[in-house]
């Protein structure tokens, strides 16, 4: 294929999409002269170029359509609903020739008389060809409408849509000629604000066009490959060139220089998610034609970039989220008005940035998923054992539609419902690092999340040690470090015959020894020689706690594939080049769970736990560190705590009769409404906690006697009034006090004691 | 197999000429050496040599995998030569001869890579029987040379991928 039509190509491809936009745009604002006028210049320049390099079948197709357009351009037709399907069918008649052009470079001979027809029969008001769907069986039977003069006439199924927004009709709805006319006065009003609407994007189009690039992705991977390579240089020369001041300079340039092009071509390869949100108004439109929904579709947040690889990965699962929500969530326009809803449904599409992460959700207010039918149909169809599934909460069983043949549709439309849906979703999303979730409310709707890295090839990582390597454990799995001295290693391994497990907060964590795992012999012990660490693992819902040698500090990796040999080892989910210059491999956490034989029990025991808290609103709920101080429970909202210290009594002292923690240099006010110091007050070798606390802009710390487990509170609402309650909340269902750090008084300036001191807490379990 | 040479590059070894020799064509060939024995391999296959190297061991691998090593920018899996002809691991550092194959590129793990030869395919024979099996596998083939032998290696059948079906030890 020639340059020339290859160009050619790409510059129709973007122009259709531009129209595929305008034309799910145009129903709802069919007097936008504006998007017209973009239809008809994307048309137009198709269609002169084609006459160009001699593609007569595509020049034929695209001067009907440009016909038609300079009609409704012209204001002499109105855009209803059958003249965008007509228009719709000429952007699928258009691509596809464009897509045999590039397979073959040549049109093919597909025969478009038929398509040709019909937009030549959408030419003339009244005269009008039903839009054939694109793939019916049986040939549309030719009629013709009745002239305008006399509309009652009008073949017309069901009363005619007024506003040609995106409607539910059958395939035979003529178009509706009295509709034209009912418009066409409207039309004037809307025209002179459309078109100075439509005259500021439009500079800014063609601004943009001068002043970019079309580049090869191969390019930009490879750019990206060599800028990690002059990375990986730049820190050895850094390294070697430390000693010699008069290279300081000059290597201090080429380390700024080398970072900004780092993140320059990391730049070039992010495009805005509206790439792939601007698909969905067409498939949105389409689909709920098809299934006679009515569906008004919310884009937010567009303009979130996202590395184009990754854009191109989350495009097939989005559209599957989409599907399904328009196929099993949103009920017909009846069935929504019995419920007292709307008729529209609306379907939201959402994207943002959070931290290292874009968050992309698509929600509905549809019906919501039955959480008993999602039993049902696990149990029936053997996902999930009857047991099983009677202990699941309702969080925990709708993760279950991700799993594989799973699908609730009750009849298998050919729009989803082949039960290959979700469980896909889940697979894309997470080939490339991110997470699914699901929430749903019966009868309010559901809302599938799925959060992205934002780039493919760079994550977080901590660098650990083990058998004399470094290995790269990805952050995202890692929840919690423990510290294991030499001292203590001795004791604190426990065992269940040959199972080795560790006490974290007064619960059994089953613990993997990397060493173990990766040079099988001999047997599962700390070293007493050594510092032990425990990296605790959350993978797949299963939590282990991995045994290291070391730890190295965190690092940014660059994820590099490794060969099929080495993947099928199955622990190692890739390799990187770490900042000395050396290898590290990176491990697959939920790969390492398999293996080491981490089942399903310690995820059975969670949703036991979470069993209990679903009752009370899980979505609203917050996390709490439960202590106990002083044989009695009390909650501190985990947001807040920053740090947990444990020490010796005799380090608190005290202002006044006020307990202060001298801590690196810094006082801490201490909150001891439990009473744990005075408890221990004989013995100032005695062992005390506390939880240090963010308040506003001070810290606080509190003394506890023991920190017992971090759980979901629920809200607790008074009887009768039903009002919230404040300063309480039900955790692992029983009411436990909210310690009130605010409540806590600030030190005073000077050190007098203050007067005002209180009971301020209430920490009765 | 081997690749058909139009013009010989700047050799030193000049090939003899018999009558055959008019239809037989030259291939220039990497000689490497392990142990007692000179294999080839031919440069066309070749993309780079890199001296020197340290390869990062990978726990649980086949024992064929030599390790890691860093090559422009990727991350390039290594087959030990001395590891699949049963030898004992050499100590220090190795050569690594960086070869093409369908299945992507690899790193061949040698002692030491010599000078480039050009060969006839007229002096080429194929594998004698009295080989054991796994290198009846591997070789293929060998070259007469003035006074020695020269074992052929193909990249093919080095491809860590067909190792891994075939010697999955």
């Amino acid at each position: 294929m020639d340059e020339l039509t290859r160009e050619f190509l790409i510059e129709s491809q973007e122009g259709l999409d531009r129209m595929e936009r305008c034309l799910t745009d145009l129903e709802e604002r069919p007097q936008d002269t504006g998007l017209l006028a973009e239809i008809f210049r994307s048309v137009h320049t198709i269609k002169g170029t084609t006459g160009f390099l001699g593609f007569k079948r595509l020049e034929k197709l695209a001067h009907a359509g440009e016909n038609l357009l300079g009609l409704l351009r012209e204001g002499k037709l109105t855009a209803d609903t059958p003249t965008t399907t007509g228009l719709l069918q000429l952007l699928d008649g258009l691509r596809s020739i464009l897509k045999t052009i590039e397979a073959e470079d040549s049109e093919g001979i597909g025969e478009d008389g038929e398509l040709i027809a019909q937009l030549e029969a959408l030419q003339t008001p009244g005269k009008v060809k039903p839009p054939a769907p694109p793939k019916a069986d049986t040939p549309e039977p030719k009629f013709e409408a009745p002239p305008v003069s006399a509309p009652s006439a009008v073949v017309v199924q069901q009363p005619a849509p007024v506003a040609p927004a995106p409607v539910a009709e059958t395939v035979a709805v003529a178009a509706p000629a009295p509709v034209a006319a009912r418009v066409a006065s409207d039309a004037e009003r809307v025209a002179a604000e459309a078109e100075t609407d439509a005259g500021k994007p439009r500079v800014a189009t063609t601004a943009a066009a001068e002043s970019t690039l079309r580049v090869d992705v191969t390019l930009l991977n490879r750019m990206m490959n060599l800028v990690g390579e002059l990375v990986l240089t730049r820190n050895q020369v850094l390294q070697a060139t430390a000693a010699d001041p008069n290279m300081t300079l000059l290597s201090r340039r080429l380390d700024m220089v080398t970072a900004d092009l780092r993140e320059s071509v990391m730049k070039a390869r992010m495009q805005p998610v509206s790439n792939i949100f601007s698909k969905m108004p067409r498939i949105v439109r389409d689909l709920s034609q098809a299934l006679g929904r009515k569906v008004r579709l919310q884009v937010e947040g567009q303009d979130t970039e996202l590395d184009k690889s990754l854009l191109e990965a989350i495009k097939d699962p989005l559209t599957h989220a989409v599907r399904n929500s328009l196929d099993h969530g949103i009920e017909p326009p009846d069935v929504r008005l019995a419920a007292g809803k709307d008729a529209e449904g609306t379907l939201k599409l959402r994207a943002a940035q959070e931290g290292s992460h874009v968050l992309i959700e698509v929600s509905d207010d549809g019906a919501g998923i039955s959480v008993e039918k999602v039993r049902a149909k696990a149990v029936e169809r053997g996902l999930i054992s009857a047991d099983r599934a009677a202990s699941l909460a309702e969080r925990e069983l709708l993760q279950l539609i991700f799993l594989p043949g799973f699908s609730t549709a009750a009849a298998v439309t050919n729009v989803s419902g082949r039960g290959v849906g979700m469980d896909v979703v889940r697979t894309n999303v997470e080939k490339i690092g991110g997470k699914v979730e699901i929430d749903s409310r019966t009868g309010k709707g559901t809302t599938l999340r799925m959060r992205i890295p934002l780039t493919l090839a760079i994550i977080p990582a901590l660098i650990v040690r083990s058998v004399g390597q470094s290995f790269a454990l990805p952050q995202g799995a890692l929840s919690e470090l423990v510290h294991v001295p030499p001292s203590q290693a001795a004791e604190a391994i426990e065992w269940i015959e040959d199972a080795p497990l560790y006490r974290l907060r007064g619960k059994l964590l089953p613990l993997v020894f990397l060493d173990k795992l990766l040079m099988p012999g001999g047997e599962h012990k700390f070293a007493t020689e050594r510092d032990n660490f425990i990296a605790v693992l959350d993978a797949d819902g299963r939590r282990f706690g991995l045994v290291v040698d070391g730890l190295a500090d965190p690092e940014e990796i660059v994820v590099k594939p490794l060969s099929a040999v080495l993947k099928d080892i199955g622990l190692y989910s890739g390799a990187t080049v770490l900042g000395n210059a050396d290898l590290a491999l990176i491990l697959d956490p939920g790969s390492i769970a398999q293996k080491a034989g981490v089942n399903m029990t310690a995820e059975e025991e969670a949703a036991h736990k979470a069993g209990a808290e679903t009752e009370a609103d899980v979505a609203k709920s917050m996390e709490y560190l439960l202590v106990e101080a002083a044989e009695r429970q009390a909650a501190v909202p985990l947001a807040d705590v920053l740090r947990i210290e444990q020490l010796k009594v005799k380090r608190i002292e005290y202002i006044g009769y006020r307990p202060v923690l001298n801590f690196e240099g810094q006082l801490l006010p201490i909150e001891d409404s439990g009473g744990v110091l005075a408890a221990v007050q004989g013995d100032p070798e005695a062992q005390i906690i506390v939880v240090v606390c963010r308040e506003g802009n001070r810290h606080v710390g509190i003394a506890v006697s023991h920190v017992l487990d971090v759980a979901a509170g629920g809200d607790l609402f008074e009887a009768g009034t039903n009002l919230r309650t404040s300063g309480v909340t039900l955790l692992k269902n029983r009411v436990t006090g909210v310690v009130d750090l605010g409540g806590v008084p600030p030190l005073p300036p000077e050190a007098n004691a203050p007067n005002d001191w209180n009971q301020l807490t209430e920490t009765t379990a | 197999m081997s690749t058909a040479m139009t013009t010989t590059a700047a050799g030193a070894v000049v090939p003899r000429k018999d009558k055959a020799a008019a239809t037989a064509s030259l291939v220039e060939m990497c000689s490497v050496r392990l142990g007692q024995t000179l294999f080839g391999v031919p440069i066309s296959h070749i993309l780079e040599i890199v001296g020197g190297a340290r390869p990062q061991p990978v726990p649980l691998a086949p024992s064929f995998v030599g390790g890691l090593v860093h090559y422009r920018g990727d991350v390039l899996t290594t087959v030990s030569l001395r590891q699949l002809l049963g030898m004992p691991p050499k100590e220090g550092t190795q050569d690594i001869l960086v070869l093409e194959s369908k299945g992507g590129c690899f790193g061949l793990l040698v002692d030491s890579v010599g000078e480039v030869m050009t060969v006839s395919s007229a002096d080429h024979e194929p594998n004698p029987s009295i080989l054991d099996e796994r290198r009846r596998a591997l070789f293929a083939g060998a070259y007469k040379l003035k006074g020695s032998l020269m074992v052929m290696l193909d990249p093919e059948r080095l491809d860590p991928m067909r190792l891994g079906q075939n010697f999955a030890a």
